[in-house]
């Protein structure tokens, strides 16, 4: 290796890109050349410097205190918002929601079963429900049903953050 | 940027407590990292926060045998680098190396005496936004040349030609703050 192709490779050394051979022979340059070897020793103190200079923290704590903030607000935060919202939500919509669903389920049979006739599911849904229903009732039966088939995909992931945060409020952590 | 196997086990099983552990550790150092790269602290903190939730939302796919501080860090420069490009103020591509160009440097070593810790921030600060990403990724993150390729898309050897004009630019820039440092001392 000459003094040319030891320069090229030095600061590729420096940032761990060189092959292993390719550095045992570098080290055998910078051993045998006294030039070589001050140069590599001066970038090794400038990769010093820049590393200590580029992580130098810049950082102030009212910055972090507010990404931290807004950070916890999308997260953290926000499931425990969403499983409180769910609780109330749910204890309004639950106690109305069996009625409606049995019609909504019973108009889901008379499809199953093969009767495909809209008149004969509408009826099917109406008189489960009630006698002077129509529409209206069909119609709020089955977002009943639709809410409370989403309470069930919403309610396990929210439990969850709830009592992770209850936890955590135990431990007086946030 | 180092995160043990035991706090990404208990972030991934939900454990917020590991969570807030990982932001305390890392957030300063990606904050210093977007700061390097945009210029604007303002947007900075837009882009840590960006990146530690959707670290938050993948936490379920970590793997903790894998190093999840640098996939943390690789989606902080990620965004960064985004939203530099959006931002458009300074053209991006036209700085491209030329691939002929040799990797030994023109300009000599930055040493103690006229690289301070200020001046080199200052310094670097100036530079366009390629080589100030890169200066950031390389000494700010300890990245490998592979992984700043992942990040930048771009091939390892034009990393090295990248972070070789970054630096003979860094060293020039310090070198002429230093001549108009001395030009400007009173003579006696």
């Amino acid at each position: 290796m000459n003094c040319q192709e030891a320069r090229e490779q030095m600061e590729l050394r420096l940032d761990g890109a060189l092959g292993t051979t390719a550095a045992r022979r570098l080290d055998e340059h910078l051993g045998a050349c006294s030039s070589c070897g001050a140069v590599y020793e001066l970038l090794k103190a400038e990769d010093e410097l820049l590393e200590k200079a580029m992580q130098a923290d810049v950082s102030s704590a009212a910055e972090l205190g507010r990404i931290n903030e807004l950070v916890r607000e999308r997260t953290v935060y926000g499931r425990f918002r969403f499983a409180v919202a769910w609780e109330t939500i749910s204890e309004m919509i639950l106690p109305l929601v069996p009625g409606p669903a049995l019609g909504t389920l019973s108009g889901l049979l008379v499809l199953v079963s093969g009767q495909f006739d809209g008149a004969a599911v509408r009826e099917a849904i109406t008189r489960s429900l009630s006698p002077a229903g129509g529409f209206p009732v069909a119609i709020a039966s089955a977002l009943a049903a639709v809410c409370l088939v989403l309470g069930v995909l919403m309610v396990l992931p929210s439990m969850s953050g709830a009592a992770s945060l209850n936890t955590q409020k135990e431990n007086g952590h946030v | 940027m180092k995160i043990d196997r035991d706090t990404v086990e208990q972030f991934r099983a939900g454990d917020d407590e590991a969570f807030s552990r990982i932001f305390r550790s890392c957030a300063p150092a990606l904050f210093g990292t977007a700061v390097q790269i945009l210029r604007d602290r303002g947007l900075s903190e837009d882009v840590v926060q960006e990146a530690f939730v959707r670290f938050y939302r993948m936490r379920r796919q970590l793997d903790p045998d894998k190093c999840v501080g640098a996939l943390l860090v690789r989606v902080t420069a990620n965004l960064a680098i985004d939203a530099l490009r959006k931002r458009k103020r300074e053209n991006w591509e036209s700085l491209e190396p030329d691939p002929a160009e040799s990797i030994v440097s023109e300009a000599p070593p930055i040493d103690a005496r006229i690289g301070t810790v200020d001046a080199i921030n200052r310094a670097a600060a100036a530079l366009p936004a390629i080589y100030r990403t890169v200066l950031a990724l390389r000494y700010g993150q300890e990245m490998s040349y592979e992984e700043i390729a992942d990040v930048l898309k771009i091939s390892v050897p034009a990393v090295a030609l990248r972070l070789k004009r970054a630096k003979d630019q860094l060293r020039l820039a310090l070198v002429r703050t230093k001549v108009r440092g001395s030009d400007e001392l009173p003579r006696s």
